[in-house]
């Protein structure tokens, strides 16, 4: 859309935006008073400020990842030998699920969303996110589902039936407790704050960038995250539906999953087809956007751009659209038609040559670069090592003749923890050494990070690398332990001892950030001399953000003068000042030509009231208190209707003349 | 510095900038388009679930034989004149022909209330209830979920209508209505589409 179509509005709905310079103090102070957030709990409850909302998606999510991490060393010391007795095969059952559920949903999706929150308005050069309320509401929600989720604990009757969650085993007639039902519910739950997230990061990607800020200059973080994003929109609500289909089985009697009379009966195939139709591209929605994050850190960390832009974005792209394809390969062993097999083996095959692409790219940027052996820089190097030896496994059960000698067996676990810890986790460190001097404006040791690295990395490898073996030794997966004399002892007593090598590794992360918190080195705003706009405002950012709107005429703002690259240079020091209320500038999708001046929420109470809401509704759908349940829904609809309120000030209800 | 100064002037050649929530370049408007297709694929989802059972044997799996045309086409009825009453409200608004649009809201709220008494009509006739076997539980389900989103649609429009009698819009603020017609175009679509596959295609396998 062209501006054209703006011509003759009446006068007191448009302005000319006045120019100013970044550097001119009253104005900061303007800005500062204008965006920050008032100090003690009320500001905590209220507050929309991006910067905050992502801190928060990644402390949480780290507290989800040390849950998880707890649960799976005491796993591995009930397997450190056999016919241990430390768990009984109920509590294991229970452990193995949350540690899943936990690890999958509750903490590498939300801290690559922290991430994307913090960054997304600063690599774009714009003040805030589309849906400063939305966004504090994805939060909440987050953090209330795990809540919930956690609760289970509390009453002893934690999810017991895996993370996919198969039935018949979770139906009603064969796992009769409440720990079911806590696991339908608490993923609906979570679904609600996902899909929130997702439509705020698809319409702040296409709506609220800096002029210039056109599709062929955003950083890749942007595209992986648009591109998962875009994935949940269309996912999320398949997984939602499959659990409450198997709520309602579980809680009314219905027929989806659970046998009946009639002449038809529900099934529990379809479960499997819901849940991975959900499932797999899950998978790639938790890996895209830490993709992006090795990709734009590799150019920082290697003083070059990153070879090959538009392959690794058209690679991204494809990479997700092929996982929607291919969720079959999870249902191999299920007696399905060969047809339908080879189709869907065929696809899952072909994910490796846009992968591969992205692989090749990185090496490319090494090879041709000056690398800096920084600690980000290893979890970058480490994460491509280990997304090559995840996607050779990936692979090999991809086959599916090796899949169904695979089936079940320790060899896909060692699978997925080579894709989850190495493609997601291993980008999330790169990621945190990168930007720690950002989020806090101070940088983590660079002793404690090496050790943290190499801990990590040889305590992973040690103890999934022999999963393999244990797997193809034809351990099968969730026992809660083994018979002595089956060769499974020293394999699982090293994975247990890489296990606690790489929870050390972990350890010294969290103390290298207590430490660099108070005493680390002051970063200023660029310390790596790194290329995006993230680099160009102080550290940590004002709330405001950005004193004026830049304008940007290349992919790497910063680095412009030394690349000769783009049309024209890129202007950060003056700019439009926005300053009248909250205000940010909306612009063409594609291009980034200034479309609109966007009039921006302030703080508000209503999405963490209607977290509160949404927690008493599934509190009641949990217990069966339905006046609960129904008292939630109307007070979420009155704090609904006063969160939706049109308002002068946000520009939504109409000016008087 | 030539060079800057094109990329600068290039963004801000001096020319007023609309402010505020105006027609589809308001962020509310974009929000509510992509919800919408969140909310196509939960129907698309739902489709498949039935599909799933419907073309496996034994054929004529529904109780009683192929549902009635009665009630299920007055609710396409319905929907249909619903669109262009709400399409009505929302270009008045536009022309800035307050009480037209009133009117067109007002029109749409009671023809969504009658949908709703229909659909419960319907669900009382059904001579089945939710968990007797897997068409009955398909069949409210995605009814269910269906009217849901109607119901949805009755606050909302109940809600704009009372700010268009407040006198919040005019001409330029005016998204609100915009955003309520997509949605009921959207519950229209997807009523077709629960028509076609809960009343239509039993007929054929």
């Amino acid at each position: 859309m062209t501006t054209a179509s703006y011509e003759g509005l009446p006068e007191r709905y448009t302005r000319i935006p006045e120019i100013g310079l970044r550097d001119t103090p009253s104005l900061r102070e303007r800005l500062q008073r204008m965006w920050e957030t008032p100090p003690g709990i009320r500001g905590w409850l209220t507050t929309v400020d991006h910067k905050e909302i992502g801190l928060r998606y990644l402390v949480t999510a780290f507290v989800f990842l040390f849950a998880g991490g707890i649960e799976a060393l005491i796993m591995r010391i009930q397997l450190a030998g056999p016919e241990q007795r430390l768990l009984t095969p109920e509590q294991y059952d229970q452990l193995f699920t949350m540690h899943g559920a936990t690890m999958i949903i509750w903490y590498a999706f939300p801290v690559l969303s922290g991430f994307s929150n913090y960054l997304w308005p600063l690599i774009f050069g714009s003040r805030d996110m589309a849906f400063p309320r939305l966004n504090a509401f994805s939060y909440w929600v987050f953090l209330a589902s795990g809540i919930f989720l956690y609760s289970s604990f509390a009453v002893a009757a934690a999810p017991n039936a895996g993370w996919f969650n198969y039935v018949p085993y979770a139906s009603k007639q064969f796992n009769p407790g409440i720990n079911i039902d806590f696991y339908c519910l608490a993923n609906i739950f979570m679904g609600i704050s996902t899909t929130a997230g997702a439509v705020n990061f698809i319409v702040t990607t296409l709506r609220t960038r800096c002029p210039g800020m056109s599709v062929n200059r955003w950083p890749i973080i942007a595209w992986g995250t648009l591109t998962s994003n875009a994935a949940a929109i269309l996912a999320m609500p398949v997984v939602s539906l499959a659990f409450f289909l198997l709520w309602l089985d579980r809680t009314f009697g219905t027929h989806f999953y659970a046998p009946a009379s009639g002449n038809l009966s529900g099934h529990p195939l379809l479960w499997q087809h819901l849940f991975w139709m959900w499932g797999h591209p899950w998978v790639y929605m938790i890996v895209l956007p830490a993709q992006g994050i090795v990709s734009d850190a590799i150019a920082t960390f290697c003083r070059r751009p990153l070879v090959g832009y538009t392959a690794v974005v058209l690679s991204t792209v494809a990479t997700m659209m092929l996982g929607f394809g291919v969720w079959v390969h999870h249902m191999f062993a299920t007696g399905l038609p060969i047809m339908s097999l080879s189709f869907f083996s065929a696809a899952t095959i072909i994910i490796s040559i846009p992968s591969g692409v992205q692989v090749f790219a990185w090496i490319a940027t090494i090879w041709t670069g000056r690398p800096v052996f920084v600690t980000a820089f290893l979890y970058i190097a480490g994460f491509i090592f280990l997304f090559v030896v995840g996607g050779v496994s990936g692979f090999m059960t991809g086959v599916v003749p090796v899949d169904w000698q695979l089936t079940d067996t320790y060899f896909v676990v060692a699978h997925i923890h080579y894709v989850l810890i190495g493609i997601n986790f291993f980008g999330v460190m790169a990621g945190l050494y990168y930007w720690f001097p950002k989020f806090t404006g101070r940088m983590l040791d660079e002793t404690l990070g090496q050790i943290n690295f190499w801990l990590t990395f040889i305590g992973f490898n040690v103890g999934f690398f022999t999963m393999h073996i244990t797997g193809l030794l034809g351990m099968p997966r969730r026992v809660y332990t083994y018979p002595q004399g089956l060769g499974f002892e020293i394999p699982n007593l090293i994975t247990t001892i890489g296990a606690f090598i790489l929870a050390a590794g972990i350890l010294v992360f969290v103390y290298n950030v207590i430490v660099s918190l108070r005493r680390g080195a002051i970063a200023g705003p660029n310390p790596w001399d790194a290329p995006t706009l993230e680099w160009a405002v102080p550290s940590p950012p004002p709330p405001y953000n950005f004193a004026v709107i830049p304008s940007v005429a290349s992919r790497h703002p910063l680095w412009e003068r030394r690349l000769r690259e783009g049309d024209g240079e890129s202007v950060l020091d003056r700019g439009p000042v926005l300053d009248h209320h909250h205000e940010a500038l909306g612009v063409t999708a594609m291009d980034g030509e200034p479309d609109v001046i966007l009039k921006m929420p302030s703080d508000s109470y209503a999405p963490f009231l209607m977290t509160l809401c949404i927690s008493a509704f599934f509190a009641g759908l949990l217990v069966h208190w339905w006046w609960l349940a129904g008292a939630a829904v109307g007070i979420g609809i009155i704090v609904g209707i006063i969160w939706l309120w049109p308002r002068v000030e946000e520009g939504g209800e109409r000016a008087i003349a | 510095m030539s060079a800057a100064i094109d990329t600068f002037n290039r963004a801000y050649r001096v020319k007023p900038l609309p402010m505020g929530a105006i027609g589809t370049s308001a962020s509310g408007w974009w929000g509510a388009c992509f919800l919408l297709i969140s909310e196509t694929s939960l129907f698309a989802y739902l489709f498949f679930s039935y599909f799933y059972f419907s073309i496996q044997p034994p054929a004529n799996w529904v109780p009683g034989g192929p549902p009635s045309f009665f009630y299920p086409g007055i609710q396409t009825g319905i929907v249909l004149v619903g669109c262009a009453t709400v399409w009505f409200a929302n270009r008045s608004i536009q022309l800035g022909q307050w009480l037209f649009a009133l009117l067109g809201l007002a029109a749409t709220w009671l023809l969504c209330s009658g949908f709703i008494a229909v659909q419960f009509l319907d669900w009382f006739d059904k001579p089945f209830t939710f968990a007797l076997d897997t068409y009955s539980s398909e069949y409210f389900l995605i009814t269910g979920a269906h009217l849901a989103h109607v119901v949805l649609g009755w606050i909302i429009l109940l809600m704009v209508l009372i700010w268009t009698a407040l006198g919040y819009f005019d001409p330029v603020r005016y998204v609100p209505v915009t955003i309520t017609a997509l949605y009921w175009y959207f519950v229209a679509a997807i009523w077709i589409g629960v028509f076609f596959t809960l009343t239509c295609t039993p007929y054929f396998f």
